[in-house]
């Protein structure tokens, strides 16, 4: 089995997958973020 | 309610009030860094894990710092999670061949697993295969419920340090948890389930032939070491849809009764490692008393409520008297082998701690009795609630109980001799409103949208409760679902992605913060006007924080939902 193959989910639903990596990081960017927000307030 | 069902509800109370000072002792020694009866197996490894992370384990860390740790690792664990269900197909230990998960219920699997929900949109055993359940899941569920413990820990560090900077050290912290709590409980507790007939192998399902010569397929897999951490890590992800229904997770009355026991078992326990940590073990009692005594009024609902009688049977005059044949009461949706009684322990443990297992089907519940577990979830996760994040929650309402006590008196609200000022305050607040947010807010939406609403299986109040229920659960970090609803949509899977994430994440934080802030102010010793907080007027007045602020927030919600449905019952009614 090549790379190709093991890589076909994210291919084949790539705008899915690239949605649910920016939902997840996001997410935690914000919460990070809000880490600091948190030691201002 | 039967005698039976009354001495089988104290024996279980018996068996977890037991086990609160040992275990909690015991952690209070790991958590402290002294020496316990299992330094000589663990502390060369734990040595070991530290060198090769190039960890010095005696440098602590700001509360700014112990968070920004807990979200890289958990981002981490996603990422890791999210790749091995995407690419499953791949990978080994796949007898069944089962293919790669869908995107959407890729991203609500592996958040729901790092939030120590363990929310199921899927049937574990038609979906995963044995790689992704051992090395996705249950290897979550070992670190996103080490995580809780110590988190809780970091709390309890800032009430007990005087003038310091930090609160500990998250990835020390994690290694204990991981190594000296849950990894000896979970190996004992695998054996004993073994030992009871729960499966633990890589084996292809068996297909058989059943007495009626009808085939059927029987799924198997490494059940017992899944089981085990789910349990004690109030997880509650099952390996089967049925969760602990399924005789494979729970063959005996044996397990059923140890399974219970684990679900409270290390929250309870953590009362008292908090007594011990802060200097006196009487404070961590009146806190399990707080916890004790919200338990067990859910408790005495539930029950009473699942053994009345069916309305419309009693109208046909048909006896519903328990008796030596038949359980009386409802037994729609629940266990034969367990009964009434040990539906709602289950049902009620539950949801109090943030495990989420099932062994019966809370969707059947009548209305009362399915308020219950809806209830519990609702203020917050905090009666026992899931290990760590339990008494965290709990200690965040103390603090506003606290602010409240000192605002009726007219002085400068204490706790364990910290003041309590306005960023106390406004911390826990900000935490404590988190989950009716991230419960209502969607749940509104969900009721009025199409998406929304095409996940229903039944009408009227019982299909906003089942909406209302997968909200709950999913922003209190519960993971139990009140059945009938049809999660595994992409609405559903996004929207319940997002409610876990806030509801774990956005609590932590502001909890740090105020773990952070208490660190650094001194001891004030106690005088004649210190509020005592051992005593029953503390109870009294923490649980009425509780059940005031935490619960009644939901009540218009509930008023829609399962009251609705119970008034409309007695109204010859059924949905």
């Amino acid at each position: 089995m090549g790379c190709g193959a093991i890589l076909r989910p994210f291919v084949e639903d790539k705008m899915f997958d690239l949605l649910m990596l920016a939902l997840g990081l996001g997410f935690f960017a914000a919460a990070a973020a809000y880490v600091f927000a948190c030691n201002r307030l | 309610m039967t005698a039976n069902a009354i001495l089988q509800i104290v024996l279980f109370a018996a068996a977890v009030t037991l086990t609160v000072k040992p275990l909690g002792a015991y952690m209070a020694a790991v958590f402290e860094g002294r020496r316990t009866v299992l330094s000589p197996v663990f502390a060369p490894v734990e040595r070991l894990l530290y060198r090769a992370a190039g960890l010095n384990p005696s440098t602590e860390q700001h509360w700014t710092a112990y968070a920004l740790a807990m979200l890289a690792f958990s981002v981490a664990g996603l990422v890791l999670l999210y790749a091995i269900l995407r690419l499953q197909a791949y990978l080994p230990f796949n007898p069944q061949g089962l293919p790669n998960v869908p995107a959407d219920l890729a991203f609500n699997t592996a958040v729901s697993f790092v939030t120590n929900t363990n929310w199921q949109s899927y049937a574990g055993e038609t979906t995963l295969s044995y790689f992704s359940q051992m090395v996705g899941l249950t290897m979550h569920n070992f670190v996103s419920a080490a995580t809780g413990i110590a988190l809780a820990i970091a709390l309890i560090r800032g009430f007990a340090r005087r003038s310091a900077k930090t609160v500990g050290n998250f990835w020390v912290d994690l290694v204990r948890a991981t190594l000296y709590v849950l990894l000896p409980l979970a190996l004992v507790m695998a054996l004993v389930l073994i030992g009871q007939g729960v499966p633990q192998n890589f084996s292809a399902y068996t297909a058989v032939t059943t007495l009626e010569g009808l085939k059927q397929t029987l799924a198997q897999g490494p059940v017992a070491s899944q089981e085990a951490i789910k349990m004690i890590g109030t997880n509650g992800g099952g390996f089967f849809n049925a969760n602990s229904a399924h005789p494979f997770e729970n063959p005996t009355a044996i397990t059923n009764f140890i399974e219970l026991w684990s679900i409270l078992a290390i929250s309870a326990a953590l009362t008292h490692t908090f007594g011990r940590m802060v200097g006196n073990t009487r404070q961590g009692w009146a806190i399990f008393a707080v916890m004790g005594l919200l338990w067990l009024g859910g408790q005495a609902v539930c029950s009473v409520a699942e053994y009345q009688p069916s309305v419309k049977l009693a109208a046909l005059h048909v006896d519903q008297t328990p008796n030596a044949q038949q359980a009386g009461g409802n037994m729609e949706g629940k266990e034969v082998r367990f009964g009434i009684v040990n539906s709602t322990l289950w049902a009620v443990a539950t949801t109090d701690a943030s495990n989420g297992s099932v062994n019966a089907m809370h969707d059947s519940f009548t209305p009362l009795g399915g308020l219950v577990p809806m209830f519990n979830i609702e203020l917050g996760e905090i009666v026992f609630g899931g290990v760590g994040s339990g008494l965290y929650g709990m200690l965040l309402f103390a603090i506003l109980a606290m602010f409240v006590a000192g605002l009726m008196v007219g002085r400068t609200p204490e706790y364990l001799g910290k003041k309590l000022e306005a960023r106390e305050v406004k911390m826990a607040i900000l935490a404590i409103l988190v989950t009716p947010l991230a419960t209502l807010i969607p749940a509104a939406i969900a009721s009025v949208t199409p998406a929304g609403l095409a996940g229903l299986n039944n009408a009227g109040p019982h299909g906003f409760s089942e909406i209302l229920y997968a909200f709950s659960s999913a922003a209190g970090n519960n993971g139990s679902a009140f059945a009938g609803l049809t999660a595994n949509t992409t609405f559903y899977n996004l929207t319940l992605a997002v409610a876990m994430l806030l509801g774990r994440f956005l609590w932590i934080v502001p909890m740090l913060a105020v773990a952070g802030s208490l660190a650094a102010k001194k001891i004030v010793p106690a005088s004649e006007g210190t509020f005592p907080t051992t005593g029953p007027l503390f109870v009294g007045l923490l649980t009425g924080v509780v059940l005031i602020v935490g619960g009644l927030t939901f009540f218009p919600a509930l008023a829609l939902g399962p009251l609705a449905e119970h008034f409309a019952m007695h109204a010859g009614a059924l949905y």
